[in-house]
């Protein structure tokens, strides 16, 4: 489509547009829904097609032959002519041929997100630019109602989880409870026994307050690792090692009495030290609901086996893989089980893959039923290894 | 763990939660009871099978890695290891709670207890394994005292304790009444009783039903 419009403005030279732009080169310009606007190398504006005028509100006249800067944020125009500079001196290409979502400038001083993408062109004549401008003020609203609806949902998945695990939360609670009550009774107990030394009494009393102290602490520790689960806060993706990250899942799960009975086996320790860029919470939900379910599966089996293994996928992913011993998945439902509301559980929504899945697209990964060695199901999911941007 | 002299009759603590057991072994202690503590049901089984006349009772958590406390329970049944348990528990599972009393357990606790209501359960426990010693003692000497005996005068014992006189045991034995007088005298001497009344009570209350054999 340029193509054609600019053989004919280097033929005909860029003092005006009118006379550069052929009649059918203008109808495209006028026709098209994204604003369109060409700059030379020096960054002065030559074309600003009628979408672009609506879109920043100023009339061509106002613009043509003046700085591009002009429709930029404040703060970024000081740097455009650098970028251009940098770009012809034979530098990378920043945006060139990558495209992506800046705010421009429009002439009531409003900012509008628009999804820029560059394309320069080389002539006899000198260097240009064509920039095409998408308005993504509604994209960007639905995206992010789409995501704080899979946030919403996520967060009541998790609620209803808990809610699931609140027997084995209280048998969590009460070991401690019990610690606590018993080492206090010990010491009292102690306290007034009239054959022991003082010196035998504050000792042992000393050495059990320690113990009542840790047992408290270890009380706060299980409160904390739950109340993080179901705590409702933005999605913030930050860096964490695999370690921390399964080691929380697994706390997590262990509240459940059924964990217990389980074989548990962890591939690829070596890989552990690694790290990921996810929303913790998020990625922890969707373990716990995968090792849940093993667990669910495994109801009927004798021999209960569950194995999580991590591996680095590429540079830019890392996997996990969650197996069991349990009763499978069946082949025929195999396509469908991401799909909300698909259960083979008695009780249960048939949400819960359906959000781990949604989690981990959210995160740029992907999630999938494999083979399980252990004979039950297998599930297999992919996150953004860490990127520090500081290097 | 405290290390107990041998006979000194011990409670085995049973619980793989680490603070929880040593805190119970702690607060047993405090009052004065020897305990031995342990982190699963199949040490405690083995421990249990070479020690079973040192532990008086067991306590026992329901959930544990690999064999559960009811299942221990139901091993030393079949095994015949008959072993009061006082069983400890943070689920409020009720069948499994009514299992375990079925089975024969003293109590079931629910964690977090009161240590004056397991201390109560185990106190009744060592006061009726005190008072089964003694009844046991107590057998065991009349046993030894009724070994003394020839087989003559068990029969003898047998039929004066049916309340028959003299004459009538002298008739039914076909031997004179001055025999059975003297085999009555040795009863009476070797079972350490003077009167026919005392020979009963210790008979009955500790011996064995001579006259079956």
């Amino acid at each position: 489509m340029f193509a054609l419009g600019l053989i004919h403005l280097e033929s005909a030279g860029i003092e005006s547009r009118y006379a550069l732009v052929s009649a059918q080169f203008e109808t495209l310009l006028n026709a098209a829904v994204d604003a369109i606007i060409l700059i030379d190398s020096s960054a002065k504006i030559c074309i600003f097609n009628p979408s672009a005028q609506r879109l920043l509100g100023y009339s061509e006249a106002e613009v043509v032959g003046k700085n591009v800067s002009m429709i930029m944020p404040t703060q970024e125009r000081k740097h455009h002519d650098g970028y251009i500079q940098a770009y012809l001196d034979g530098g990378q290409p920043k945006i060139i041929g990558i495209g992506r979502v800046v705010k421009a400038q429009k002439k009531n001083g409003d900012l509008v997100s628009v999804e820029l993408t560059v394309g320069d062109v080389k002539s006899n004549q000198g260097h240009y630019f064509v920039g095409i401008l998408r308005d993504v003020t509604v994209r960007l609203a639905t995206e992010k109602e789409v995501q704080q609806q899979r946030e919403a949902l996520a967060y009541a998945s998790r609620i209803s989880v808990m809610g699931e695990m609140a027997a084995g939360i209280a048998h969590e609670m009460n070991q401690p409870l019990s610690a606590i009550l018993n080492y206090s009774k010990a010491a009292t107990n102690l306290l007034s026994n009239d054959l022991k030394s003082t010196e035998e009494k504050l000792t042992t009393a000393s050495n059990i307050l320690t113990k009542i102290a840790e047992q408290a602490y270890r009380g706060g520790q299980i409160i904390q690792g739950f109340r993080n689960f179901v705590k409702h806060k933005e999605v913030e993706k930050v860096g964490i090692s695999l370690q921390d990250l399964l080691y929380g899942a697994l706390e997590l799960v262990a509240l459940d009495s059924r964990w217990i009975d389980v074989v548990f086996e962890m591939q690829g320790r070596e890989c552990l030290d690694e790290m990921v860029q996810v929303d913790i919470i998020q990625i922890q939900q969707v373990l716990v609901n995968l090792l849940r379910n093993a667990l669910d599966a495994m109801q009927s089996v004798s021999e209960k086996k569950v194995a999580l293994s991590v591996a680095i996928e590429d540079d830019c992913f890392v996997s996990i893989k969650v197996s069991d011993s349990g009763q499978g998945v069946d082949l025929s439902i195999r396509d469908q089980l991401f799909e909300p509301f698909k259960t083979t559980k008695d009780s249960g929504m048939g949400m819960g893959l359906a959000i781990c899945s949604s989690i981990i697209r959210s995160h740029g990964g992907s999630m999938m039923v494999v083979e399980s060695e252990l004979g039950g199901a297998g599930f297999l999911f992919t996150m953004p290894r860490y990127i520090d941007e500081t290097v | 763990m405290k290390q107990c002299k041998p006979k000194e009759p011990l409670v085995l603590v049973v619980d793989d939660d680490d603070a929880v057991r040593e805190s119970l072994s702690m607060l047993l202690d405090s009052v004065g009871i020897s305990t031995f503590g342990l982190s699963n049901a199949l040490e405690s089984f083995a421990y249990l099978d070479k020690h079973r006349d040192e532990v008086a009772c067991l306590i026992l958590d329901i959930r544990m890695p690999g064999m559960s406390g009811i299942e221990l329970q139901k091993k030393l049944i079949e095994e015949k290891l008959d072993i009061p348990i006082i069983f400890i528990t943070g689920h409020g599972d009720v069948p499994m709670a009514v299992d375990a009393m079925k089975l024969g357990a003293i109590e079931f606790l629910q964690k977090p207890f009161k240590d004056q209501t397991l201390l109560d359960c185990v106190n009744k426990v060592l006061t009726q394994r005190e008072k089964t010693l003694e009844d046991m003692k107590e057998v065991q000497a009349v046993q030894d005292k009724i070994s003394q005996l020839t087989a003559r005068e068990k029969e003898v014992m047998g039929l004066i304790l049916d309340g028959k006189a003299n004459k009538v045991i002298a008739f039914d034995l076909g031997v004179s009444q001055r025999t059975i007088e003297i085999h009555r005298a040795n009863v009476m001497k070797k079972m350490g009783v003077r009167s026919v009344a005392e020979l009963a009570r210790i008979y009955y209350v500790s011996g064995p039903d001579i006259r079956a054999t």
